[in-house]
């Protein structure tokens, strides 16, 4: 017995100085990480994007992070900081490399958003009828703040922070995930293996300097405020507690006042951002209410009333053209999720795999969720308890989405999104559970191992498609001397909408895309450049007129099926030639031309 | 001294500072405008309750502060009849009155001893 005691004293201290292992190997992390970023050079990125470009002391430096992680949390008592510490370090990985190693803004929709928040700096108001873009108009709160926000620090343009946005943004998720977990489970372990799983399996990309990504961190603090001040005590919690946890039992009437008042303004803030936001927090604030861990029925409903006033009132002219498509769409499921899913026979091989690492990602954690609610109705059936369904629900009410619309053909990504922290929760929940019990070292592994096949989906998936994101100094050049050349009132066409377009001045021109065209114009246009785009550029109800060929076009279009492999060279080299062609920017990366002589008119 | 009575102290630092880089300290400017735009409304309006962990002050406290920006800005951009900077000045003098009756009040109740 005494024997029996001594041993697991000893065990008891191997395990303590393990977890104190993780102290050490983050600096070591952070050194890797650092050491890699030099060796990054962008513009030898190839069809897999930066998954084949990454150095090796950058994997290196992940699979340390996840096996220092998988022991900091298996360890007896999780420091708090320390888990921290690995979040806010791969947050860095991920989210700061491509800020820091691209050295201009990465996704061609951020520069669209600079470009509104350019508008807006220049004009002091919102235009709802404008004809191009009129969706950020009605949907003004996320660039109004850019704007105020770029105007009182004193810059001149959005693009001064805008690449940053990723790093922001999942900061702030990170706390306000934080702050939701805790007030849902009482696990302090659970919580901390729930955020790991989120950001490491969070592949869409909805980070980055844009309304999605605000009204994300909004609803994740909504749900949080809720959790927080709202749960019914009746409600069971993931842990057996029977009460949410990290609540005061009662909150005094100024807590509930002040609550209430931070919830309206958070979804005020929603509605006047983003379309789909707010349908979700309604549809996951009903979860709550319908199984008893929110006791604000009222306030639902409040929102509820809310979304559709600014839908009807705040978004009228919006709201008038789609109201139309709206309605079609409603109930037409199938067409919803067909919409989302790209044909991967039409991709390039590399393409394909990073489709099918993302798919097989997002599979891969709905399955481990499932498997964790199979788990907890199990365990609570079997010991007649009343399972949490709040907690399910939460996971599952995203997916009502599927019968409102395509969402231009991202719905899929937006529900993965929206219901990845609960995913990410039951699937911790089944690991825990399986674990509960075994000896440190298989914690350890079954964590670890976990990790790594999430990992390796996760960098697939989201570095995978890099070569498309990510523009060349030249390219931004190009597009600088084509705005800057180009008169009011000019026609722009683009091989694809790929490249860092719109974001000056964008509501003077007019911007054709030829990857967009329909395929019997598309067709001409590649069989005959030179004389199509004479016709185009010619047309003389635009002041002027530019075609832009870029590398970033083409790893949009080409290797996606939207232009065959090969076409926009084959353009790029017979314009050179032609005569009635000018280039005036040219390098290996992008050209602009113009015509010679606009006097011969076309017909558009 | 308590984080409490710190508080409310940071945020009137942070916004005279912020006041101030609108006329001079180009440097400090965008440090201090985002530090402002994004903690300071939300920490002073939350500065009446006492809700809890720091974590859960100062998520809930970013929260209502962007919430805060969106809202103003959205109106202002809406309305178009002040500039985009009337914004800041109109957050800043909520921030500062929320903050200064906190402060009055606690030194009413503490009989100015701190």
């Amino acid at each position: 017995m005494i024997g029996r005691t001594h041993a697991a004293t000893r065990t008891s201290r191997r395990h303590a100085r393990l977890g104190a292992l993780p102290w050490v190997v983050l600096p070591l992390v952070a050194v890797l990480w650092g050491v890699s970023l030099p060796g990054i050079d962008p513009e030898r990125l190839g069809e897999l994007g930066l998954v084949t470009l990454l150095p090796i002391t950058f994997y290196a430096a992940l699979a340390l992070l996840a096996a220092s992680f998988s022991v900091a949390i298996c360890s007896p008592r999780p420091h708090t900081w320390l888990l921290l510490g690995h979040l806010v370090l791969f947050i860095a990985l991920f989210h700061a490399t491509p800020a820091l190693s691209y050295g201009a803004l990465r996704y061609s929709w951020a520069w669209k958003h600079v470009g509104i928040v350019d508008y807006i700096l220049r004009h002091g108001v919102v235009d709802r009828t404008i004809a191009n873009l009129n969706v950020y108009h009605n949907w003004p709160g996320f660039f109004a703040a850019s704007a105020l926000l770029s105007r009182t620090a004193g810059f001149e343009s959005a693009l001064d922070f805008a690449s940053w946005g990723p790093v922001f943004f999942n900061l702030l998720n990170l706390g306000a995930l934080l702050v939701l977990f805790r007030a849902l489970v009482k696990d302090e372990g659970l919580v901390w293996l729930a955020l790991w799983l989120v950001f490491i399996t969070s592949w869409v990309g909805q980070d980055y300097f844009s309304p999605q990504a605000l009204a994300y961190f909004l609803y994740l603090s909504v749900l949080a405020v809720v959790a927080l001040w709202f749960a019914d005590r009746r409600g069971v919690a993931l842990t057996q507690s029977t009460a949410v946890p990290r609540r005061p039992e009662r909150p005094t009437r100024g807590v509930v006042m002040t609550a209430l008042f931070t919830l309206l303004a958070l979804f005020a803030a929603i509605s006047s951002s983003h379309q789909l936001t707010p349908v979700v927090t309604v549809l996951s604030l009903g979860a709550l209410t319908l199984f008893s861990r929110n006791r604000a029925l009222g306030l639902c409903v409040l929102m509820a009333v809310l979304a559709v006033s600014w839908l009807v009132y705040g978004a009228t002219p919006f709201f008038r053209v789609e109201v139309g498509d709206l309605v079609k769409s409603f109930g037409n499921v199938a067409n919803n999720v067909d919409g989302t899913l790209i044909d991967v026979s039409n991709l390039s091989r590399e393409q394909r795999g990073v489709a099918v690492a993302a798919r097989a990602l997002t599979l891969g954690v709905w399955a481990l969720a499932f498997l964790g609610v199979l788990k907890h109705l199990h365990k609570r059936l079997t010991v007649a308890k009343r399972p949490d369904w709040g907690l399910i629900c939460l996971a599952g009410a995203p997916f009502l989405l599927l019968a409102g619309n395509a969402y231009g053909g991202e719905v899929l990504f937006r529900i993965y999104l929206f219901t990845l922290p609960f995913m990410a929760l039951w699937a911790a929940y089944l690991l825990r559970a399986l674990t509960r019990g075994r000896r440190f070292w298989l914690r350890v592994t079954a964590t670890f191992t976990l990790s790594t096949v999430l990992l390796a989906g996760f960098t697939v998936a989201y570095f995978g498609k890099e070569q498309q994101f990510y523009f060349s100094p030249s390219e931004v050049e190009a597009a600088q001397v084509m705005y800057s050349a180009a008169p009011q009132g000019s026609l722009i066409v683009e091989g694809a909408p790929n490249y860092p377009s719109r974001y000056r001045n964008y509501e003077f021109y007019t911007h054709v895309a030829i990857s967009r065209e329909p395929l019997a114009s598309r067709q001409r246009v590649l069989n005959n450049p030179v004389e199509n785009m004479k016709r185009w550029m010619s047309n003389d109800a635009y002041a002027d007129a530019y075609l832009i060929l870029t590398r970033s076009q083409e790893a949009a279009s080409e290797p996606l099926g939207a232009l065959p492999p090969g076409s926009m060279d084959a353009m790029r080299r017979a314009l050179l030639k032609a005569p009635e062609f000018r280039a005036i920017y040219e390098s290996d990366a992008a050209v602009v031309f113009t015509l010679r002589d606009r006097s011969r008119r076309g017909t558009p | 001294m308590t984080w409490a009575l710190w508080r409310p102290r940071v945020i009137v630092l942070v916004s005279v500072l912020a006041a101030a880089t609108q006329f001079g300290l180009p440097l400090l400017r965008p440090a201090a405008a985002f530090t402002f735009l994004l903690v300071c409304p939300g920490a002073a309006l939350l500065g009446f309750v006492r809700l809890g962990s720091a974590v859960t002050d100062l998520v809930v406290s970013v929260a209502l502060s962007v919430a805060l920006t969106v809202l103003v800005a959205g109106v202002t951009v809406l309305l178009g009849s002040w500039p985009l900077e009337a914004g800041f000045w109109f957050l800043l003098v909520i921030t500062l009155l929320c903050t200064a009756v906190q402060m009055v009040g606690r030194n009413y109740k503490t009989g100015g001893a701190s």
